[in-house]
C-alpha cells in the first residue's frame, strides 16, 4: 500500500476572496482540488477544515452553515459525496463569533476512472438565522491510498 | 527514509442510512462504528480520524449537550482501554429566548499513537463511542466518519 496521490489546498484569512460573505440558501464555492485515481481499489481520503464567522446581530440569532463535497463540478448537478452541517446559538451581542469546522470522507473511485484526475469541490452556503462569513484559512486536503 | 502505509481501514455512515438518526440519553456509552488495523510492528504509528454530525434542540428547560466521543482499542465497550477521549458542547438558546428549532452541529478530532509490544502482530479493533455527559437528549444525525491508517 502507498500513496498515489496528494494534494492540498490552503487559503489565509485575508487571502484571495477571503473574507467571504456566504449567500442564504445558495452553495458559494471554496476551494477545490483535483486528486489522480490509479485503480479501482484505491480509496479517496479527503479532509476540509473551515472558519466561519456569524456576523454580530441585535437579535438573537441561529447562524448555520452547510459544507458540502461534489465530486466532479460545483453545481447541484453533480453528486454531493459528502455534507455536513455546524451551527451556533448567539444571544443578541455587538461581537462577531467564529467557529471552525472541520470533516473528514473516505470514498472509492468511480468505476472507469483508472489512471484520471478528480476533481472535488469544496462548498458553503447559509441556511439559518443570520449573517455568515467565511473568515478563513480554508484547508482543504485529499489522498488517494491504494496498492502500487 | 520512506514511510510506508501498513493498513488502513475506514467506516462511513451517511446521515439517514444505517441505524441513523438516534437519540441518545445521559449516562450510557453508545457503540457508532469500529475499524480493524493490523499492527505488524513495534515501530508503527496509528492515526485515527473522526467526524461525527449532531443535534440538539432546546425544550421546556434550558439544556447544555455535551458529548463525550472516545476511541477504546480491543473491543467496544469497557474495560477495552480508552486511548482517547474528547468532548463537545454548544449553548443552544434559553427558554426566554429560545429559539426553538434543532441546530445541528460537527464535531471532528484525530488521535495518533505508536505501537506497543502487545499490540504486534494483532489486528486491532478501534472502536468510536458516544456518551452524553450533558442535560436532556442529542440526536447523532450522521454523517458519522472513522479511518485509520498504520505507518511504518
Amino acid at each position: 500500500m502507498a500513496i498515489q496521490d496528494s494534494a492540498s489546498i490552503r487559503v489565509l484569512p485575508g487571502t484571495h476572496s477571503l473574507p467571504l460573505p456566504i449567500s442564504f440558501g445558495t452553495e458559494t464555492l471554496l476551494t477545490s482540488l483535483f486528486l489522480k485515481c490509479s485503480s479501482p481499489e484505491s480509496k479517496i481520503f479527503i479532509e476540509a477544515s473551515v472558519c466561519w464567522r456569524a456576523e454580530a446581530s441585535q437579535l438573537p440569532i441561529v447562524p448555520k452553515i452547510i459544507l458540502r463535497l461534489r465530486r466532479g463540478g460545483v453545481t447541484p448537478a453533480f453528486p454531493e459525496v459528502s455534507q455536513i452541517a455546524d451551527s451556533c446559538y448567539w444571544t443578541n451581542n455587538m461581537s462577531p463569533t467564529s467557529v471552525t469546522t472541520t470533516f473528514y470522507h473516505v470514498e472509492s473511485p468511480e468505476p472507469g476512472t483508472d489512471g484520471l484526475y478528480q476533481s472535488y469541490y469544496l462548498t458553503a452556503e447559509s441556511a439559518g438565522i443570520g449573517t455568515i462569513t467565511v473568515m478563513g484559512p480554508i484547508v482543504l486536503k485529499g489522498t488517494t491510498i491504494g496498492y502500487s | 527514509m520512506t514511510v510506508t502505509i501498513v493498513d488502513y481501514q475506514y467506516q462511513e455512515v451517511a446521515a439517514g442510512t444505517g441505524s441513523l438518526p438516534f437519540t441518545i440519553s445521559p449516562g450510557t456509552e453508545y457503540l457508532l462504528t469500529s475499524v480493524f488495523l493490523q499492527i505488524n510492528n513495534i515501530n508503527n504509528r496509528i492515526e485515527i480520524k473522526a467526524s461525527i454530525g449532531w443535534e440538539a434542540q432546546l425544550l421546556l428547560l434550558n439544556i447544555v449537550p455535551k458529548l463525550l466521543f472516545r476511541i477504546r482499542r480491543g473491543g467496544i465497550a469497557a474495560p477495552a482501554p480508552v486511548v482517547y477521549q474528547t468532548m463537545d458542547s454548544a449553548f443552544i438558546g434559553t427558554v426566554q429566548e429560545g429559539p426553538w428549532v434543532a441546530l445541528d452541529f460537527t464535531t471532528a478530532f484525530q488521535h495518533t499513537e505508536t505501537a506497543t509490544a502487545g499490540l504486534v502482530g494483532t489486528f486491532q479493533q478501534y472502536s468510536l463511542t458516544v456518551e452524553h455527559v450533558g442535560q436532556n437528549s442529542v440526536t447523532l444525525t450522521g454523517p458519522v466518519h472513522l479511518d485509520g491508517t498504520v505507518y511504518l
